[in-house]
């Protein structure tokens, strides 16, 4: 009798289960389908001609794929080309200042402490807590007078500075990096700068890397900066030029697929270093976890 | 002895030298610089004037944005919050506890945060437009057009543009905390019969409220000094924030004194709401080490 009832509740349980799993997967595709429909619409809206667009009967496919939208992204906008160059220039200079410098400070906070240095550190956090708009005006109105407005050295400079969020990151990566190590090194001779360049950043690559990536990922599509600064078309970076594309018109309408078409090629770059970008952040956490056990 | 530590000293410093000189050129020097600013009258031509508080009597008394702004700003970083928060919370719950294709759907709902800017705002004009992709939807099944982007929907489509955005990063950042819920505890609870809004509210809710804590800050920070979106969607007057106001001010009308004052009132009520969140909010967070 007793048996019965235990696999009774048992039975039970699983069919429970069964029905919460099968809940829980419904409402996940759902939600998931209504997450990624809008970025499919833009893939295949990007294909229709401009008179299937403006048809005003939706289909999800293209009727007749237009795959020259993509083509005349290149052709009619003949700066296309510069501005995937200026980015790229922007991109690595900026994301390679701004990670090395987040290694110098993270590993002068985490591993020379001394109550100068923890006071900065609040400091550091805090100046996470400025809005933008209050050091916009001032940064403008000196690199006006500069006369350094319309380049990219506003842009690019100001990473000297390192990123507070990934000093933070790395400070806590390098914290976990045990004292011995560093010790032993000490003591056969090598100086700061070598314990950093052997030990420390050898441990924290999964960090670093998904720094380069993120920052990557950000300058790549980095609006509201530029925008600020750049004035002439040819100095322009992806997404200015893509805005400078919107303005303009075909028929009295914006040419809206070529528009998705280029917001989709520019889009690729991105998501393939988020793909890199988890793929090796994985792999770094199971690479620590063997290097502490 | 002594001359250790003032070795350890004299390395720190050199080491997080690269900080210091760019807090004291891009952060310290523009505050201060906008502090100043914030008090003179300079359009860009010439040199500032200096014209004491008129800027910020100005603000409360004569500006008509003033208060509009404020408001929209609030409304905005409340609703995404809000919704950012408890959606991505749900979500992450609901995937943490399906045995299969958990990344699948972590990836699959972050997809849209991986998005250029830009790309995400034409995708969104394209879907919110006259004549765009929502609207021949609406057609097609043969109901009414709808103008998102009116006075009254824009605030609402932006809102829902935003949180769309959002979820994934938020998914992201819950995952890690409710998976680390102790199983033991669950187990506890379960024997002594629990119902799961029981567990929830009394186990994973104290678990992972560092997590919430952290990401609420940082929503209300970053929600407060929105202005992207409502820059490029437009919505006038309807959906403008403070900061596309000092934008606007600073970069169109060269009203860079007057804007600079804007700006100091917004960083007080930054710094305001979020002082008070930490006195209240921090309190019930709860330290599984005791720090």
């Amino acid at each position: 009798m007793a048996t019965t009832k235990t696999k009774n509740a048992f039975g039970d349980r699983r069919v429970r289960t069964r029905i919460k799993n099968i809940v829980f997967y419904t409402i996940l595709c759902i939600v998931g389908i209504m997450m990624i429909l809008p970025t499919f619409v833009m893939v295949t809206s990007s294909l229709k001609t401009y008179d299937e667009y403006y048809s005003m009967v939706f289909t999800f496919l293209p009727k007749e794929w237009a795959f020259d939208n993509y083509v005349r992204v290149f052709q009619e906008n003949a700066d296309f080309m510069t501005w995937i160059g200026n980015t790229l220039m922007h991109m690595v200079t900026s994301t390679a200042i701004c990670t090395i410098s987040s290694i110098f400070v993270a590993y002068g906070f985490a591993k020379f402490r001394c109550k100068l240095a923890d006071a900065l550190f609040m400091v550091l956090l805090c100046t996470m807590m400025i809005p933008w708009a209050v050091t916009m005006i001032p940064s403008y109105i000196v690199w006006a007078r500069l006369g350094m407005t319309d380049s990219y050295w506003p842009l690019i400079l100001p990473s000297i500075g390192g990123s507070a969020f990934y000093i933070f990151m790395f400070k806590q990566n390098m914290r976990g990096i045990p004292n011995e190590m560093i010790e032993a090194a000490e003591i056969d001779g090598a100086n700061s700068f070598r314990r950093l360049w052997w030990i420390i950043v050898p441990n924290c690559i999964p960090a670093i890397v998904t720094m380069i990536l993120f920052t990557s990922m950000g300058i790549w599509g980095d609006y509201l900066g530029p925008l600020i600064y750049l004035r002439q078309p040819y100095k322009f970076n992806i997404s200015l030029g893509l805005n400078m594309l919107r303005a303009q018109t075909t028929q009295g309408k914006q040419d809206t697929p070529m528009l998705l078409a280029a917001s989709v090629l520019m889009a690729i770059p991105s998501v393939v270093m988020y793909f890199v970008g988890t793929k090796i952040f994985a792999k770094g956490i199971s690479l620590q976890g063997g290097l502490k056990g | 002895m002594r001359r250790k530590k003032d070795k350890t000293v004299l390395q720190c410093l050199a080491y997080i030298s690269p900080w210091i000189i760019g807090f004291l050129c891009f952060g310290l020097f523009p505050m201060g610089y906008s502090l100043y600013m914030s008090f003179c009258s300079y359009q860009m031509v010439g040199e500032p004037k200096f014209v004491g508080f008129q800027n910020y009597i100005d603000l409360f008394t004569t500006e008509r944005y003033f208060l509009k702004t404020i408001e929209n700003t609030f409304v905005f970083m409340g609703f995404t919050t809000v919704f950012g928060m408890g959606l991505g919370l749900g979500f992450a719950l609901l995937i943490n506890s399906i045995p299969k294709f958990k990344r699948f759907f972590q990836t699959l709902y972050y997809l849209p945060a991986i998005l250029p800017f830009i790309a995400g705002t034409m995708l969104w004009e394209s879907m919110y437009a006259q004549y765009g992709i929502l609207n021949s939807v609406l057609n097609t099944v043969g109901m009414e057009r709808v103008k998102f982007m009116s006075q009254d929907n824009a605030m609402r489509s932006l809102i829902l543009m935003a949180v769309w955005g959002n979820i994934g990063g938020k998914i992201t950042m819950f995952l890690p905390a409710v998976a680390g819920v102790p199983s033991e505890l669950m187990e506890s609870m379960d024997l002594d019969g629990a119902s799961s809004w029981k567990k929830f509210v009394h186990v994973t809710l104290p678990m992972i409220s560092p997590t919430i804590f952290y990401l609420l800050i940082m929503d209300i920070i970053g929600g407060l000094q929105a202005y992207g979106p409502m820059m490029m969607l437009g919505g006038g007057t309807a959906t403008r924030t403070a900061t596309l106001q000092i934008y606007n001010y600073a970069m169109t009308d060269r009203m860079m004194g007057y804007a600079s004052a804007y700006s100091w009132i917004v960083f007080v009520i930054v710094m305001i709401v979020t002082f008070i969140f930490f006195k209240f909010g921090g309190r019930k967070v709860y330290y599984a080490d005791g720090d």
